[in-house]
């Protein structure tokens, strides 16, 4: 039985959105070398777990602990633990995709020049290095955004829908990194619509559905 | 403290690049203070007296201007997910946010506010007492600026609903503000100091007051 280094539990939990149960009484169990998809619905609470994971969002009943230690009166150690991803790249329009980059590093704190150019050139982006963010297509803001990912080592990747305008090539790209991840020991919480076939990699879905209200 | 760097380097530079909010401040600015003459008529004795005033309301007014993108554009573009994620307390995060603020859009204001003052034909040592007091008195607008961003941050057109609830928390601002100038009749130094010294105080309340406030706003606002 392999060791595992890192581990995400969640106990029970139940969240309300605008008066809506969106989870309810869901438990998990995530840890290094394994991926969770979770799929279901538009609405199904996918993204929610995500947010809560990820220390964004209080649940409004339930446990998680990430090792053992509670994760949600202290987020501070899920936050410094994970890179997340969600819908929305987090991208500044007015500036370069290379100066998107080179700010996230500064917010890391970490990061060497190398470590850009390996985020940059992975997902394909040494070319539209200079680019304005503005400027770029749907597709080729999501793969900037993914780059993230690459610039700090970090063990739980959250990705909301990270196929969400990619082509061929580069969701292939996407799930190398994960196979990459999950068999150095990292783990992934993803959330989508399709079964993502990451090799070497420990798989299972966790089905959402809507929550009686 | 690294970090803090990084956030005020980070807004600085989004804020050059777009350059639209600093040059819009500006531009606002010179015209409202600009159309002042033109509407009261151009009699010295009255625009001497209400020139600090003036000055002091479009200074005001300029400011919020840029205010209501200060936290909105990071959470529409989802960045604001990657700042509430630091290893910084949020209140530091907003304080850094909101140098940069003062830096990128006030500043500016102070830099043109002599030459709008010679121009209303405020006496030379009265300009030098307007810059300092500007300087001393003006990171108040940011700072409470903050706590009205970080309030209407998801609210749909929050710049006007900004205005009104930040507005009345600029008049101890303004009032002191205007009073160390010292323009008026029998201004005597001690009065000056002792004006622009409540002026400090109310900036650092502020600063406080916006730390905290503005960073409960955003917690609650962002789950």
């Amino acid at each position: 039985m392999p060791t595992h280094t890192i581990s995400i539990l969640g106990q029970n939990i139940s969240c309300i959105r605008n008066g809506r149960r969106v989870l309810k009484d869901l438990s998990f169990e995530t840890h290094s070398g394994h991926a969770l998809l979770l799929m279901g619905p538009n609405g199904s609470g996918k993204s929610t777990l995500l947010r809560i994971c990820a220390g964004l969002l209080r649940p409004d009943a339930g446990a998680l602990t990430l090792n053992g230690e509670d994760g949600i009166d202290n987020p501070g150690i899920l936050h410094a633990a994970h890179h997340y991803i969600g819908h929305a790249n987090g991208l500044k329009s007015a500036l370069t995709v290379v100066e998107n980059l080179s700010v996230w590093r500064s917010l890391f704190g970490t990061a060497s020049d190398a470590g850009l150019d390996h985020a940059l050139s992975t997902f394909g982006l040494a070319k539209m290095a200079e680019t304005p963010a503005h400027y770029l297509s749907a597709g080729q803001k999501r793969r900037v955004a993914l780059s993230r990912l690459l610039l700090e080592e970090r063990s739980i990747w959250l990705l909301d829908e990270p196929l969400n305008g990619l082509d061929e090539k580069h969701a292939a790209i996407l799930i190398d990194c994960l196979s990459q991840h999950t068999r150095s020991g990292g783990m992934a919480i993803v959330a989508t619509h399709q079964v993502l076939d990451i090799p070497e990699a420990e798989l299972s879905i966790l089905q959402l559905g809507n929550a009686t209200p | 403290m690294n970090l803090l760097q990084a956030i005020i380097l980070r807004d600085l530079r989004i804020a050059y690049r777009q350059g639209s909010s600093a040059m819009l401040g500006v531009g606002f600015f010179a015209l409202v203070v600009t159309m002042v003459p033109l509407g009261v008529g151009p009699e010295r004795d009255v625009l001497l007296r209400i020139a600090p005033g003036i000055l002091w309301i479009g200074a005001a007014l300029s400011s919020l201007i840029s205010l209501d993108r200060l936290f909105h554009a990071d959470a529409e573009d989802g960045s604001l997910d990657l700042l509430l994620s630091l290893p910084l307390p949020l209140e530091l995060v907003v304080l850094a946010k909101t140098i940069a603020h003062w830096i990128s859009s006030i500043l500016p204001l102070i830099l043109i506010s002599p030459f709008l003052a010679m121009m209303l034909g405020l006496p030379a040592d009265a300009i030098g007492g307007l810059a300092i007091a500007l300087l001393i008195g003006s990171p108040a607008f940011s700072l409470l600026g903050a706590i009205g961003a970080a309030l209407t941050i998801n609210t749909r057109r929050g710049g006007l609903l900004l205005t009104i609830l930040v507005l009345p928390l600029y008049i101890p601002t303004l009032i002191f503000g205007v009073q160390s100038v010292g323009a008026g009749p029998g201004a005597g130094t001690d009065a000056i100091t002792a004006n622009l010294m409540l002026l400090t105080a109310i900036t650092l309340i502020s600063a406080v007051l916006s730390a905290w406030s503005a960073a409960a706003a955003l917690r609650i606002n962002a789950n």
